[in-house]
């Protein structure tokens, strides 16, 4: 059984046609790059997935099952946006994901505070912009999900920080799950990509192994998707 | 899971209309040690500004309530706590449950410290005496008990109160529905629902005239109506608003349960 699949996912804003006929299927074990150009309809799939959307039509399945209860808890999801409430404290942040996320592994989550230096009884609200940033992507990442959704965890960020990033994705998500990043910086995560999937004009219009993609184009896969997508 | 969304809903609201709260009893005290001082001009004037003043907080703190539920549901809804809210492993009935649940409470207890603003205001022997008269002169001549009357009056106000917040909890969902200006679709619709039910209401009465010409002389004429007609018009507020509760959040939760479109 797919991890994820959709299936003639269609999207409509009023008259505006934002996904079409999005057919994907995402096996257990891969680390996904679904890339595109901004404003291509990378952020509506993903808010789709999440159940922050309703599909106009077509229906995407999570372990065979529509997104509901037993979807949500084992996805782990970083929003592009940060979601924290504000005047909670990050040991009061630590505490809503533990109670309500049966998979969250705490001592995980404290240890990568502690690495960051980062106090717990400091105020969300008195955090910079980036530090939320990375405060949300422990809390996601201390979550033993079988699926991780990450949309665009680098855009922002300075060189530096994208490194902590993604070692904190590649040293933290669970064994045997799937990771799909949704990002346009696709030189830094490159790498780490097991599959490639290219959105545009809300449709995929390329599915492939990176390996395979890189050895047949005999480039990267940033050469690939700039060519791709040169305007 | 619709404990754990409670507290943190509760929480939430109570932050702010705590602080109103004690504001309203504190008001409410000032009052009543300064009224208590005879002879003075000036604590007379400290009194009577500080009835004033806890006046002002209790009825802040009722439109708080419901402004702080409505807010609440707006942010943790459709805003950037969304994407948090609705990623939750929780059924969507209890997240708009808790919802509810946190601003019905919410409006019982600022109801309740209303009271207590007034009782700390006014209390004393010869009050609670002329108060007492009165409430038994009512109750007899609405042929019930004073316990009786006393919680027909609450019920009416606390269920008015839960369906003018459902209407915006209503409101809300179905201009979140829309692409566009979703707040002010919002507002309008809010408002749409509250004037509709309300001619509705007037119909019912209406209604409830064509059966009864007590009823009917209280819509067509300006003559004193008996009590016993205030009595069943007030039993059918109470089954009204309590209708309309039922139906909103019937229709809120179904169309909640349709999906969201968050910002």
């Amino acid at each position: 059984m797919e991890l994820l699949e959709c299936k003639n996912i269609y999207k409509n804003f009023d008259d505006k046609e934002v996904l079409k006929d999005v057919n994907l299927k995402i096996q257990k074990g891969k680390i996904i790059g679904l890339l595109g150009k901004n404003g291509t309809g990378k952020s509506t799939l993903i808010k789709l997935i999440n159940d922050l959307l309703t599909p106009t039509s077509g229906e995407i399945l999570i372990n065979g099952k529509k997104p509901g209860v037993e979807s949500k808890d084992i996805i782990a999801y970083l929003p592009e946006r940060t979601y924290l409430d504000k005047e909670m404290k990050v040991k009061d942040a630590i505490l809503y994901f533990e109670e309500f996320y049966t998979n969250f592994d705490k001592n995980k989550a404290v240890k990568l505070l502690k690495d960051l230096d980062l106090d717990i009884n400091t105020k969300i609200s008195k955090m910079s912009k980036g530090m939320q940033e990375k405060l949300q992507l422990i809390l996601v990442m201390s979550r033993n999900a079988q699926l991780y959704i990450l949309d665009e965890p680098l855009g922002g960020v300075d060189p530096a920080t994208r490194d902590y990033i993604l070692d904190t994705i590649l040293t933290n998500f669970c064994e045997g799950a799937s990771v799909i990043i949704f990002t346009h910086l696709i030189a830094d995560i490159e790498r780490i990509l097991d599959e490639v999937i290219f959105i545009d004009k809300g449709e995929i219009v390329l599915t492939s192994s990176a390996d395979e993609l890189r050895n047949k184009e005999n480039a990267s896969i940033d050469e690939i998707f700039r060519r791709y997508f040169k305007c | 899971m619709l404990g754990k969304l409670l507290k943190y809903d509760l929480k939430w609201i109570y932050k702010v209309v705590v602080i109103f709260y004690i504001l309203a009893i504190i008001f409410s005290i000032v009052a009543r040690v300064t009224g208590e001082i005879e002879n003075s001009l000036l604590f007379e004037v400290i009194s009577k500004i500080s009835i004033s003043c806890a006046i002002s907080m209790a009825v802040s703190s009722l439109i708080n309530s419901l402004m702080r539920s409505w807010v609440r549901f707006t942010q943790n809804m459709y805003k950037d706590e969304s994407y948090l809210t609705h990623t939750l492993p929780v059924k969507k009935k209890d997240l708009f449950n808790s919802k509810v649940i946190s601003g019905a409470v919410c409006i019982i207890t600022t109801m309740i410290v209303i009271l207590l603003c007034l009782f700390i205001c006014f209390y004393s022997e010869a009050n609670m005496e002329i108060l007492k008269s009165l409430l038994e002169l009512a109750a007899t001549t609405y042929n019930t008990t004073v316990l009786n009357l006393l919680l027909l009056v609450a019920m009416v106000f606390g269920l008015e109160l839960i369906y003018v917040l459902l209407t915006g909890y209503l409101g809300l969902i179905l201009g979140h529905k829309s692409n566009t200006n979703k707040m002010l679709k919002s507002i309008l619709l809010g408002f749409l629902i509250y004037s509709i039910t309300q001619i509705a209401t007037v119909a019912l009465i209406g209604i409830g005239g064509l059966f009864s010409g007590d009823i009917m002389n209280l819509i067509n004429t300006v003559e004193a109506v008996n009590i016993e007609t205030i009595k069943n018009v007030m039993y059918m507020c109470v089954g009204v608003y309590f209708g309309y509760s039922v139906l909103l959040y019937i229709i809120a939760r179904k169309q909640l349960n349709k999906g969201v479109n968050v910002e």
